[in-house]
């Protein structure tokens, strides 16, 4: 844990409200980014930041200062993006449904041929990373966005070391297969 | 393509995570291993693509806002308080006022009647209840928090 996070949580612990907003400022600016990163959008990056915040402060005694603070924020993180995920799709279904009873029976449209334009390029990635399954998405995100260790990463999902390595490689394959026409 | 049962190895060494003796042995392989060479390239491809994805900066408005619903730490634990008060309040209310209300009627009313004075009941003391649980909490925790400041 970093040297002033201990002291931090302890503060915030005995009511410091001062201690919270210190949190939210060390911490916010990296959590949103791998907010976004998990879910798509801005919109609904900021739902999960603020839900993990509150989160964090409401179950503060829940803390166990063995892993940093970065990790239990992260993980927390990570089940409010599966549930803002679960709500999209419960959404989507019902859009889905809503759709195909209103047309009268439409064709699959074509997968889009990936874009020319750096920029389009750059949309095509994070459009990926969203196909990903949420295991392969988040382990790719917090390694290589996030720059976590294998080792923190494991304390983010409670597994062992063995078990992110599997996981990464399976999410690099599956990248690499997604990603062919960007790569050597 | 070409593929090695090593290949597994490539994300880890690239990631720094194989441990002395391994990552020697990787290294050592790597250099006759052409499938393993263009795998560590794909693997770092696909790095710089991630680093290259559009995942915006926050605003210094969001910050702001994350702020905003910093709670006190203390109102929260007043309001939880409150909120059990309110419902412990509310049932013995209730309770009581049904009981109440069957002793001053001789015992029977009619459904409607009996229905419609159950409501009315529940509202007004729950109203009150609201407010003189908030009150007690507030009290309780000044009371609390100076006792804390005096030890």
């Amino acid at each position: 844990m970093q040297p002033g996070d201990a002291e931090l949580v302890r503060r915030a612990r005995r009511g410091d409200e001062a201690a919270c907003h210190e949190i939210v400022e060390l911490y916010s600016a990296s959590l949103y980014r791998f907010a976004f990163s998990l879910v798509g959008n801005a919109a609904d990056a900021e739902d999960v930041l603020q839900e993990t915040f509150s989160g964090a402060f409401r179950g503060l005694r829940g803390f166990e200062e063995r892993a940093s603070l970065k990790t239990w924020l992260s993980r927390i993180l990570v089940r409010q993006a599966a549930r803002c995920h679960r709500s999209r799709a419960r959404h989507k279904a019902a859009s889905l449904d809503a759709m195909l009873e209103s047309s009268a029976g439409g064709r699959a449209e074509p997968p889009a041929a990936p874009r020319e334009s750096d920029r389009g390029m750059r949309m095509d990635i994070l459009e990926t990373l969203q196909q990903l399954s949420p295991d392969h998405r988040e382990v790719i995100v917090l390694r290589e966005m996030q720059g976590m260790s294998y080792e923190e990463i494991a304390g983010v999902f409670g597994v062992p070391r063995g078990t992110v390595e599997s996981r990464l490689f399976r999410a690099r394959q599956e990248l690499k297969k997604r990603l062919k026409e960007y790569l050597p | 393509m070409e593929t090695c049962e090593r290949m597994r190895q490539a994300g880890a060494y690239r990631d720094g995570e194989l441990a002395t003796p391994d990552r020697l042995s990787f290294e050592s392989h790597l250099a006759g291993c052409a499938a393993c060479k263009a795998e560590l390239a794909q693997l770092s491809a696909i790095s710089r693509l991630l680093t290259t994805a559009q995942v915006p900066y926050m605003t210094r408005g969001l910050v702001e806002r994350l702020h905003e619903n910093v709670p006190s730490v203390r109102e929260r634990g007043v309001l939880k308080l409150a909120e059990s008060l309110i419902a412990a309040a509310a049932v013995i209310t209730v309770a009581c006022g049904g009981w109440l209300w069957q002793g001053a009627s001789g015992g029977e009313l009619s459904g409607a009647n009996e229905a419609a004075w159950v409501r009315a009941a529940v509202t007004l003391n729950v109203e009150s209840a609201v407010s003189e649980a908030q009150q007690l909490t507030q009290w309780m925790a000044d009371g609390l928090a100076l006792e804390k400041d005096n030890e």
